[in-house]
């Protein structure tokens, strides 16, 4: 007999509005969906009995994303694309699964992470996207990265987070900075994980970008794309 | 609602409160829409989301093809700011648009302090709050949900009310409108005037006149037209089998604080406790059948995937046929890994069997309310339970393993004495004592017994309506006196604010002479009262007072049986006759039986009903 494999991957986007939804929200709302769609979910022994959903890298609020994982322990044997149709049917087009098949590595494979960050702000030119280029391209790149002390209590510290980021390109398209790169991305703590929006908060502090009104003002970024180590080859 | 620019959602706390977009959510093409509906809750996106009648209209109003219905839920301060600042006014979740821009525009009122926050809602839309101050250009505002019973502190700011249950008559109420908007009769005074002559529930306050008498009492209610109803019928649903169900839902994709399957069981309740409102107003009891049940549960399922159903209903034991309900849900429940779960258990109920059924899966808390402490008092609120109905409750739990137990009271309750708190002190150590008695408890765990205790609220349309609440200064000393009396470690004693129940007690029995005090609280930025950290009472005094207004009037005056009460205007099927003679039993300490036991003769079954324990009405 052949053992049935224990999990599904899934790869989904998730942008548009969906991008405020917390990564503890989308977990819980996820497990619903996947309940509604009837898949064959895994459920652990005891008193309380629950599904094992894993999702590779949490997605900070505000930022969409076209390539997220999600495996799903699985008690039997389901064909992955089947069951990825019944999905789509309980979702809306902002979070759709896009690809499903059985994993034949590990999330913790997982090293690069790339986005596209676009940037709206007064006073955009070429001259400050060859300013936010080079700050992303410094030997060193200082963020302040939010910490809690041993008494949870929070506090910012200095990081240098220039080994962690790569295949920096930015352009300006006649309104708006866009900037392509890909930041170091972890589903453990084997390497560090760069939070997309700490990008953005520091080219707010050292260029005063991104100050004005809101409804003028405005920046988005999106992860793309997923690599393993080498930083070239996508993930699967 | 939904706000489209980013960089506001980013600057504020928990957006997925206005990011929209929830898989279930009703869009449709505004070119075959002929009524545009904006139903509000005035309260945060994650409370109202978990409003069963919220859900159910939603779908009966958009089961309407050319009727779109949309949500509305009250932006928290810190979105207020930001609309403020950037000139956002207030739009519906699922399109975006202003909700100025609709044609009618709904405001579900569940409890008395949501009224800041109903005017709020008005003002953010930038809708003026008073009706007579909006033009043919703005939109039907239309009122309903409980307190509805006695709307007239805000009845100067809706165009009407819905009166009973909604599901029938705002269809009606919307079909009339779209009738006479496509035969060009449209005018909204002919139309308000239409709606209160000839559809069932619904109440037109600007089509009453009200005069009151030298010493501040209401003289007289008279309608405008001859065709306008004098006192206003609630509506109810006849058969709850055939009722309206929604079986598509929309789902949240943030925590709400209900995230789970809500099944109503029945409407209505067959106890009559004497201090309660919803025991009265939403009489009859109609059953629904326990085949309907079960397929409305499977269907909710399929739905949500939610993991627990929740029975709900005001009083769930008595439902006639529980037993063969929950049989039924657990034959397929438990392969779900889904769990059943039981709200308003009463303590003559809570048997073995009972608890076994909803703690298959997962367990909860034990959770009773006795309201009173002493017999006596039990007796003259008709609470119908005693002591040792209690503890054998609580025994069960204890069998079980459960270790800690909540017991709410109420006080400030007719006629209630320094001994009837006694009582409640008195109680809590019983429970404490049935824990160490019982042999079969968790061994080396000490008990745990949360003694909450509310300050009573006399509402519209209960035998109580009459009854003064107790000063301030009475619950402080009274409040005072039970934590003296509470010495025991194991017992925790909480007791709710007796500020929130004062001004909550002036606005449920007041008149349309608060309605300044509301403008004026408006104006001075209240909003969410219902929420400790922002209600004010020292604020609230010096609104009512600003405006004149003597409030213990409302509150701390036993009102004459023979007044006009502001909510004579409504009639919620209950008769005064059967509200006087309650209240005459209660001072007699003489306990009522349920409806199931024997009838009390208070009037409902003119309404008929399907499944309900009313003798039929004789013609």
């Amino acid at each position: 007999m052949i053992e049935a494999p224990k999990f599904i991957r899934f790869k989904f986007r998730k942008v548009g509005n969906l991008q405020f939804i917390s990564h503890l929200d989308l977990q819980k709302a996820m497990a619903k969906v996947l309940v509604r769609a009837k898949a064959p979910l895994w459920y652990s022994k005891g008193f309380n009995p629950h599904a094992k959903l894993i999702f590779a890298l949490p997605l900070s609020v505000g930022a969409q994303s076209e390539c997220e994982y999600l495996d799903v322990r699985v008690e039997r044997a389901i064909p992955p694309l089947e069951l990825m149709e019944h999905i789509n049917n309980e979702l809306t087009d902002e979070l759709r699964f896009v690809d499903a098949y059985y994993p034949e590595t590990a999330l913790e494979d997982i090293y690069w992470a790339e986005y596209d960050f676009s940037i709206k702000t007064t006073g955009a030119d070429e001259k400050l996207a060859r300013e936010v280029e080079k700050l992303l391209t410094a030997e060193q790149v200082i963020i302040l990265k939010k910490a809690k002390d041993k008494y949870k209590k929070i506090f910012f510290k200095e990081i240098d987070i220039a080994p962690y980021v790569r295949d920096v390109s930015v352009v300006f398209d006649g309104e708006i900075i866009k900037i392509n790169a890909k930041l170091s991305a972890s589903i453990n703590q084997t390497h560090p994980h760069i939070n997309p929006e700490n990008i953005v908060t520091m080219l707010k502090d050292k260029l005063g970008i991104l100050s004005g009104h809101v409804t003028q003002e405005q920046y988005d970024i999106i992860r793309t794309r997923i690599y393993f180590e080498d930083g070239k080859t996508d993930f699967r | 609602m939904n706000i489209k620019n980013s960089s506001i959602l980013k600057s504020v706390e928990k957006p997925g409160r206005y990011s929209a977009g929830e898989f279930g959510q009703i869009i449709k093409d505004k070119n075959i829409i002929k009524a545009r509906w904006a139903f509000c809750f005035p309260d945060t996106y994650e409370i109202g989301m978990s409003n069963l009648g919220v859900r159910i209209l939603y779908g009966a109003l958009n089961s309407e093809r050319d009727v779109w219905c949309e949500r509305v839920y009250a932006p928290w301060t810190d979105m207020q700011e930001k609309m403020r600042e950037h000139n956002i006014p207030l739009c519906a979740h699922e399109s975006g648009d202003p909700i100025k821009e609709f044609d009618i525009v709904g405001i579900t009122l569940q409890y008395e302090m949501c009224y800041t926050t109903t005017l709020k809602i008005l003002e953010l839309a930038g809708i003026p709050l008073y009706a007579r101050d909006r033009g043919e250009d703005f939109p039907i505002v239309i009122g309903g949900g409980p307190c509805a019973y006695n709307a007239e502190p805000v009845a100067d700011f809706f165009d009407c009310f819905s009166i009973g249950e909604g599901e029938e008559n705002l269809v009606e109420f919307t079909r009339l409108y779209i009738e006479m908007k496509e035969n060009g009769t449209y005018t909204k005074k002919d139309f308000l005037h239409r709606a209160a002559a000839e559809i069932g529930g619904i109440y037109v306050p600007s089509l009453y006149d009200v005069t009151y008498n030298e010493d501040g009492t209401i003289k007289a209610y008279t309608p405008i037209y001859d065709d306008v109803p004098k006192r206003v019928l609630k509506r109810i649903m006849t058969d709850m089998d055939k009722a309206y169900f929604p079986d598509k839902v929309v789902m949240p994709y943030i925590e709400t604080v209900h995230d789970r399957i809500m099944l109503e069981v029945y409407r209505g309740c067959i106890r009559g406790c004497r201090f309660c409102q919803a025991g009265m107003v939403y009489r009859p009891v109609r059953e629904k059948t326990p085949g309907v049940l079960n397929e409305q549960a499977k269907c909710l399922f399929e739905a949500t995937g939610y993991d627990e159903i929740s029975l709900s209903s005001l009083s769930i034991s008595d439902y006639s046929r529980l037993s063969e309900l929950t049989d039924n849900l657990l034959e397929w429940t438990d392969d779900n890994m889904i769990s059943l779960s039981l709200p308003s258990l009463r303590v003559d109920s809570f048997t073995k069997e009972l608890m076994d059924k909803i703690s298959t899966v997962r367990t909860g808390s034990l959770t009773f309310a006795p309201e009173a402490g002493s017999q006596r008092l039990r007796d003259v609120i008709n609470k119908n339970v005693c002591e040792s109905d209690l503890l054998r409750a609580v025994n069960v739990g204890f069998d079980a393993g459960k270790t800690s137990c909540k017991l709410y009271f109420m006080m400030g309750l007719p006629t209630e004495t320094y001994e009837d708190l006694d009582g409640i002190a008195e109680l809590a150590k019983a429970v404490i004592e049935a824990y160490y008695e019982n042999p079969n408890r968790q061994k080396g765990r000490a008990p745990s017994v949360t003694v909450s205790v509310t300050c009573f609220i006399p509402k519209p349309f209960t035998p109580f309506q009459w009854e003064a609440q107790d000063s301030m200064e009475t619950f402080v000393e009274k409040q005072k006196y039970l934590e003296s009396k509470i010495t025991d470690r194991k017992i925790r004693y909480v007791h709710h604010d007796a500020r929130v129940s004062h001004v909550e007690a002036i606005l449920a029995r007041g008149d349309r002479r608060l309605a300044p005090a509301l403008a004026l609280a408006c104006e001075r930025g209240f909003c969410f009262d219902a929420w400790d950290e922002f209600f004010r009472y020292d604020e609230w005094i010096k609104v009512f007072e600003d405006c004149g207004i003597d409030y213990n009037f409302y509150s701390n005056r036993v009102w004459g049986e023979d007044e006009v009460l502001p909510w004579d205007v409504i009639d919620c099927g209950v008769t005064k006759e059967f509200l006087k003679r309650e209240r005459k039993n209660a001072y007699s300490e003489k306990t009522t039986p349920s409806c199931r036991e024997k009838c009390s003769g208070c009037g409902v079954n003119k309404l008929g009903g399907e499944r309900t324990w009313c003798p039929k009405k004789e013609n």
